[in-house]
């Protein structure tokens, strides 16, 4: 760890650089890692239907160690400035880190290892750490003020987490004591929870306000973002009914249509505020975001399809590869580019020197290097689920890895790039001395 | 975001202004065009003098009156970190305003010229980035920490600031 001074006060809304930052250089691990389990299981990525092993931990790896360890560390920070409330506890902030990172480091290796015994205790850390995020996210909703859309987001997200841990933890159950449940149905459910649920809508609510920041563009139009979430939430609430309680296939072919109008809604809001932005280029990073929302739009037509029990072969994997890296890993990355420089020279402040520029601490060589890669794994992924070939998948997984690598030099650099700037200023006859 | 109270709409209209004015500087600046070109010329001259306004008024208003509220409302790390801005900022536009005056005289040495260049480019971006920092944090800090009535004597001090 790169030991960086940082402090806050307790009643402050900017939290300390390491809580945020723990988060961020855990998923970033987590990604390397994720992408190397793939390469380890790619002989079986053509043919996984969700059991146990490299591919699952794979699976996992990115789902809980990129996908919600990235969310929680920039939803503590976030949430804050668009509720106007400060986390509750900056200990809980912590701690969550302590239950989430091992717990997913254990479940992935249990999952990877063929072990559910490992597994178990891993998911019960890792619930547990979701369960003080939920509390934490819980406490600051109920205090919030400001941006009246990103708090129905927030409690929308929620109530999807919970739905999508309790049903995790049934698979888990099943794995470890043979627990009787439809293991598809129960499967299908905890990821529409989990990915559409928790992690998309949480994805939609920070975009109100993170994106239009970014591009130095207009908020999008509250009216249409509620109307979004309305559609977003009916379509999940829909597609789980169908799964687990009244199992239909019109029903969860209607959800992913509700999915689909709400994607799209989403989509052309954000467009439309974005062509309203300043005149200034938006950065590569929105490649990455704008690949993330056709995938997010792919996915729904393709679950659709599917839905109805007329999709080819080999479309249920295909689906799970534009939801999981498709949409949401894209979309995460993609953010994850631009918060992480500029929450840096938030807490860059406080030495002699002025504070960093946000373009002093992107090294735009990783993040070329990252964009290219990670584009190319990912339509190899694609490939390689649609042909079912064993070769593309390996091809994919070693390009991912590689994406992933670029990414991790991406965050160590703005962190070593973070930590010159806190240091004192030399005078000028000792500057390159060791 | 929207704004309620006076005070934060002013600061706001004020914010966006910069913003407007200087990613247009940076466009211009990105076309590697000549600085003494006539559309290039006139905007830096706008920048600069907008600059001395944001810089004097709207950097000296938060720092007397808006930044004690925040700190005194527990958020003086974030007071802190945009006073420091601001002395980042103020010294660039002292460079800047320097070089542009040589610009505007005729008197800009052609070594000179990539300095105004590299001056514009880094005042845009710390600009930018200190009006996404006040926006997100200082501008909603305010709408709960004052009422209707401390609201109006905060938008009537600035007016006479």
């Amino acid at each position: 760890m790169i030991p960086i001074p940082a402090g806050a006060s307790a009643r402050s809304r900017l939290l300390p650089f390491s809580v945020p930052f723990r988060y961020f250089g855990a998923a970033a691990a987590f990604h390397v890692l994720a992408w190397g389990a793939l390469l380890a299981g790619a002989e079986a990525f053509a043919d996984f239907g969700g059991g146990l092993g490299p591919v699952f931990a794979a699976l996992h790896l990115i789902t809980l160690g990129v996908l919600a360890t990235a969310a929680v560390g920039a939803s503590l920070q976030l949430l804050p400035i668009a509720t106007r409330q400060p986390v509750r506890s900056v200990g809980a902030a912590k701690l969550i880190w302590w239950f989430m990172v091992p717990g997913t480091g254990l479940f992935a290796l249990g999952a990877g290892l063929h072990a559910p015994r490992m597994m178990a205790p891993g998911a019960m850390l890792a619930l547990g750490g979701l369960a003080v995020y939920g509390w934490l996210l819980a406490e600051n909703l109920r205090r919030a003020q400001g941006l009246r859309v990103v708090i129905l987001y927030g409690w929308a997200a929620l109530g999807a987490l919970a739905l999508a841990a309790a049903s995790g933890l049934a698979l888990v159950a099943r794995y470890e004591h043979g627990l009787d449940l439809d293991h598809g149905a129960f499967r299908a459910a905890h990821l529409v929870l989990a990915a559409y649920g928790f992690m998309g809508l949480l994805a939609m609510g920070l975009s109100q306000f993170l994106l239009p920041m970014f591009a130095l563009a207009p908020a999008p139009a509250p009216r249409t973002a509620r109307f979004a979430l309305g559609l977003a939430a009916a379509g999940i609430l829909l597609a789980t009914v169908s799964l687990l309680l009244v199992p239909s296939r019109a029903g969860l072919a209607i959800a992913a249509a509700l999915g689909l109008a709400a994607a799209l809604a989403h989509v052309v809001s954000m467009e439309r505020a974005l062509a309203r932005r300043m005149p200034r280029p938006l950065g590569p990073a929105f490649l990455l975001m704008r690949v993330s929302w056709a995938c997010l739009i792919a996915s729904l037509l393709l679950g659709g399809w599917i839905a109805l029990g007329s999709a080819p072969a080999r479309s249920e994997l295909l689906f799970g590869v534009l939801l999981v890296p498709g949409w949401l890993l894209s979309f995460v990355l993609a953010v994850l580019q631009r918060i992480v420089p500029f929450l840096a020279t938030v807490h860059a402040g406080g030495g002699t020197r002025p504070a960093p520029l946000v373009s002093a601490l992107t090294p735009t060589g990783p993040l070329a290097a990252h964009r290219l890669l990670h584009l190319a794994a990912l339509a190899g992924l694609i490939a390689a689920a649609a042909t079912g070939a064993t070769v593309l998948a390996q091809l994919a997984a070693a390009t991912g890895l590689a994406a992933a690598a670029a990414f991790a030099v991406f965050f160590v650099h703005t962190l070593l790039r973070l930590r010159e700037a806190r240091l004192p200023a030399q005078p000028a006859g000792l500057r390159g001395r060791p | 975001m929207t704004f309620e109270r006076s005070i934060n709409r002013r600061l706001h209209e004020e914010h966006e202004a910069t913003l407007s004015l200087w990613t247009r500087l940076e466009g211009a600046l990105a076309g590697r065009g000549a600085l003494d070109a006539p559309d290039t010329a006139a905007l830096l001259r706008r920048c600069a003098a907008g600059l001395a306004e944001e810089v004097t008024r709207h950097f000296d208003f938060e720092e007397q009156v808006l930044f004690p509220r925040l700190a005194e409302a527990g958020e003086g790390d974030i007071a802190a970190l945009l006073g420091e801005e601001h002395a980042a900022i103020r010294e660039a536009a002292a460079r800047f305003a320097t070089l542009e005056a040589r610009l505007h005289a005729g008197t800009l040495a052609a070594a000179e010229a990539q300095a105004l260049r590299a001056v514009s480019l880094e005042l845009a971006e710390r600009l930018v980035s200190h009006v996404q920092k006040e926006e997100l944090s200082l501008l909603p800090s305010l709408e709960d920490l004052i009422d209707e009535d401390a609201d109006a004597e905060l938008a009537l001090a600035y007016a006479t600031h």
